[in-house]
Order: structure tokens, then sequence, then C-alpha cells
């Protein structure tokens, strides 16, 4: 009889996992936004960060459409986030390449305190890794070179 | 072992390698099972080694702990090459980098991508992982255009998307990674594990750094990297033949060239050459240097 009960529960943990997987997301990147449309230079509904939780909703390709925990709706680019995983092979297969536990393992392994450690010994200079870090090119910015360009939508991409 | 005992033992061992999201989780459950007498102990440790076995891999480093190998991979090729401070030309070349990330198969990492430009004569670039990608004030002026440029930076976003930097990494830095990391549930480490660590991180950012200066990623990674940044760059709407000509181009110099830098860690560019010709032909890659791009490209790079 206990035997039976443990098999139910096992067999209950592996389907609902799948359920699970297709509902909530978690957002895997240091920082991204939610956007008003499926396009990367589309203005944000508002910014993500890491760890965050996204109810998905809807996908368009690499694009889902979801809705945070505030309520608020937009889309988000699939690399961004991660369906907790309950895989057989732990792993997401989607082509992506985010890890299965990137939220379950956040902050553990090579982390900034191995990082701080190193530089201790190592003597090496951050300063423009740090700058390179705090590059980026804004939204509005980015859809004004595709239209000058002519690229993606505006021009022959695909 | 009774039938219904191997069938809860085989469901247990799915159930624990199907949460192998965390191998902490998996810990857990596996304990708990133990606890409740469903599995021996024995079972319990052998479903703790497939985990753990499981985990050992290149693959299963974290985003973030990519972004953190990929930071101190950087500042060691900033080491060897002074950045080229040029606001402008870097604000270009960020967009355009960024424009065929979009494109790619991994268009949002964990720090986004960023791109610099290295003050140095020598053909090079160099794609540490994480998101930091090279080009030598060299290299970029063997590029005619915006179509080259964007053929050069997608082949760089081609070999992160691959993580062929990653792969570099021998197992033995894994393991040891792995072995404080399974042992250890909290995020701060106390001295021992630290060192432990560290050691690891060192010994992978060494792996790395001599594949991506010294020795070169191997020939098919190289033609991997081709095809997916032919892929990336047409998509973004990029003519097919940037990249052609910026391998013709670098063809032209490493005729001259005494076998150090880009030719000494990169497949022939003839050899190469070949490939991408083929590959445009097979999947019917196309277009042109859009005369908007290429006027942009000569105002920013001069």
């Amino acid at each position: 009889m206990k035997k039976k009960f443990v098999l139910s529960i096992l067999l209950a943990v592996l389907i609902s996992a799948g359920v699970m997987a297709a509902e909530m997301l978690k957002v895997t990147v240091k920082t991204t936004k939610l956007r008003k449309s499926p396009k990367f230079y589309s203005p944000a509904v508002t910014t993500l960060n890491f760890g965050d939780a996204i109810q998905k909703l809807d996908q368009q390709g690499d694009w889902i459409h979801g809705m945070t925990t505030a309520g608020l709706q937009g889309w988000v680019h699939g690399s961004a986030v991660e369906e907790p995983s309950f895989s057989l092979t732990a792993r997401r297969t989607s082509g992506t390449g985010t890890t299965a536990d990137e939220v379950a393992l956040a902050g553990k392994g090579f982390n900034e305190q191995v990082e701080k450690e190193y530089r201790k010994s190592a003597g090496l200079s951050y300063t423009w890794v740090d700058r390179m870090g705090t590059i980026s090119v804004s939204e509005k910015d980015m859809e004004q070179f595709f239209k000058d360009g002519k690229l993606g939508e505006y021009g022959g991409g695909r | 072992m009774k039938p219904m005992n191997r069938i809860i033992f085989i469901l247990a061992l799915l159930t624990a390698i199907s949460i192998l999201a965390c191998s902490t989780v998996s810990k857990m459950s596996t304990s708990v099972l133990e606890k409740q007498g469903v599995i021996s102990e024995d079972q319990k440790d052998s479903i703790d080694k497939v985990a753990v076995a499981v985990e050992h891999s290149f693959e299963d480093l974290t985003e973030e702990q990519e972004y953190y190998l990929g930071r101190s991979v950087a500042a060691r090729i900033l080491t060897q090459y002074p950045a080229y401070q040029n606001d402008r030309l870097i604000a270009y070349v960020n967009k355009v980098g960024t424009a065929v990330s979009y494109t790619s198969d991994r268009p949002e990492i964990y720090g986004g991508y960023h791109f610099l430009v290295l003050d140095s004569d020598e053909i090079n670039a160099f794609a540490c992982p994480g998101g930091f990608v090279f080009i030598t004030r060299g290299l970029l002026s063997t590029c005619q255009d915006e179509e080259a440029l964007a053929g050069i930076l997608a082949h760089e976003v081609g070999h992160i998307c691959a993580k062929h930097g990653l792969k570099a990494i021998k197992k033995s830095r894994m393991m040891d990674a792995f072995d404080v990391l399974l042992t250890e549930t909290s995020k701060h480490y106390n001295q021992e594990q630290l060192t432990k660590l560290t050691g690891a991180f060192d010994g992978a950012l060494g792996d790395i750094v001599d594949q991506m200066v010294v020795n070169g990623y191997s020939r098919q990674q190289e033609y991997e990297a081709d095809r997916l940044g032919l892929q990336y760059a047409t998509t973004a709407g990029y003519a097919a033949g940037g990249l052609v000509s910026s391998l013709e181009n670098m063809a032209v110099s490493a005729q001259g060239s005494t076998g150090t830098g880009f030719f000494k860690t990169h497949p022939a560019p003839y050899d190469r050459l070949e490939k991408v010709r083929g590959e445009i032909a097979s999947r019917g890659y196309g277009g042109s240097a859009e005369p908007a791009r290429t006027k942009r490209f000569h105002k920013a790079v001069g």
C-alpha cells in the first residue's frame, strides 16, 4: 500500500513537472526588458531582473508573451528566460544555450567572490572590462540603425 | 529486487535525474527517498553519482558563471592588447555587433554582448565567453564596408553561441568546481572552498586563453563559427559577401604575414573561403552591400 502511494507520488511529480514547465518562466539574464512588441528594439513595458517570474501566455517564434507577477504584459525573448526544467536530460534543447538550472544555481560556482579572490593574485586591470559592460545601445538608436541601414524589417532581413 | 521495488527504484532514478535542474535538489530528494525506506543507501549513492557524472560538463556552467569567466578572459586579453579609445567608433562597432547578435542563437545572454576595438596593427579578433568581443584596428582596416565588419562580428558571436571557449576547459577543472558546488549549499564560500574554486577558475581561464590566443580553435570550430556567422549576418539583412570579402582581404594580408596572431590561430583564409562559398551556394544566401551602410561605415571607421 505504502509502495503504491510512493509510486503514485513519483508519477505525479514527473507529470506535474511537465505541466508546470509549460506555464511559469524565470529570467536568466542579469537584466532585460518586457517589451511592447516581439522585437529587440521595441519600447519596454518594464525591466526584468534575474530570477523574476513570468507567466507564459503565448508564444510567437522565439518570443514569449508573458505577464509579470505585478500583472504587466509584454514580450520577452526566449533566450532570456528558462522553463524550470525537470527534463530527463536536465538540459534544455531549444538551442538557446541556457542550461536548465540557471536560477537554482544562481550565484554559485564561479561568482563575484571567486573573481575577487582571483583578482588578489592575478594583478589584472578590470577597468576596461567594467567599461565594456556599461556600453549599451538604446532601443531607439538600434531601431534608427536598422532603419537607416535598411536592415531587418526595413530591408533585406529575414 | 522485487518487481515493484524495481519499478520504484527506476522511477526514483528518473525523478532524481529529471529534477537535476539543481543537483542539491536531486540530492535532497534522494535523501528523502532513502529516509522513507524507499531506496537503500547504496541506491541513493548510485543515483547521486549518476547526477554528479551528468553534471561534470561545460554545458552545466550557468550563464552567470560563463559571464564571470568571460570577464577575466577579457581582462587577460586587455593586458596584451590595449583598448582603442574612440567613443564614436566603439558606439558604431557595438551597433553592428548588436544587430547580428539579435539574429543569433543566443541573443540574450547573462550580461549582454559588448564590443571593443583593440589598439593593435595585428589582424585579429577574439570572442570571450559571456559576450565580450574584441576586434583589432588591424583587422578593422581590412574591412571595406559594414558587410565585412558584420561578417567578422557575426563569426565571433558564433563562437560565443557555440560555446567554443567553454569547450576548451579541461574536465578536471569542472570536477574541482562542481565538487565544491555540490557540497556547499550557500552562495558564500569558506576559505578552503574559495581556494579550490579559485584554482579551478584560474585553470579554466588558462585553458580558454590558451585556445583563443596561443593554439586557436579547431578547424571545425572555425568553420562552424563561419557557418553561424553567415546565418546571423544574412538574417539581419547583411550581404553574404561580407564575410567572403573580409576573408579575401585576410588572404591577401596573410601572404605577407609571419604566421603570428590571427594567422597562427585560424585556418588558412583560402580553406575558409572555399567552405564559406559552398555554404552561401547551398543556402542560397545573397544580398548586396547597401550604400547607406557603406557610407556610415566610412564615416565611423574613417
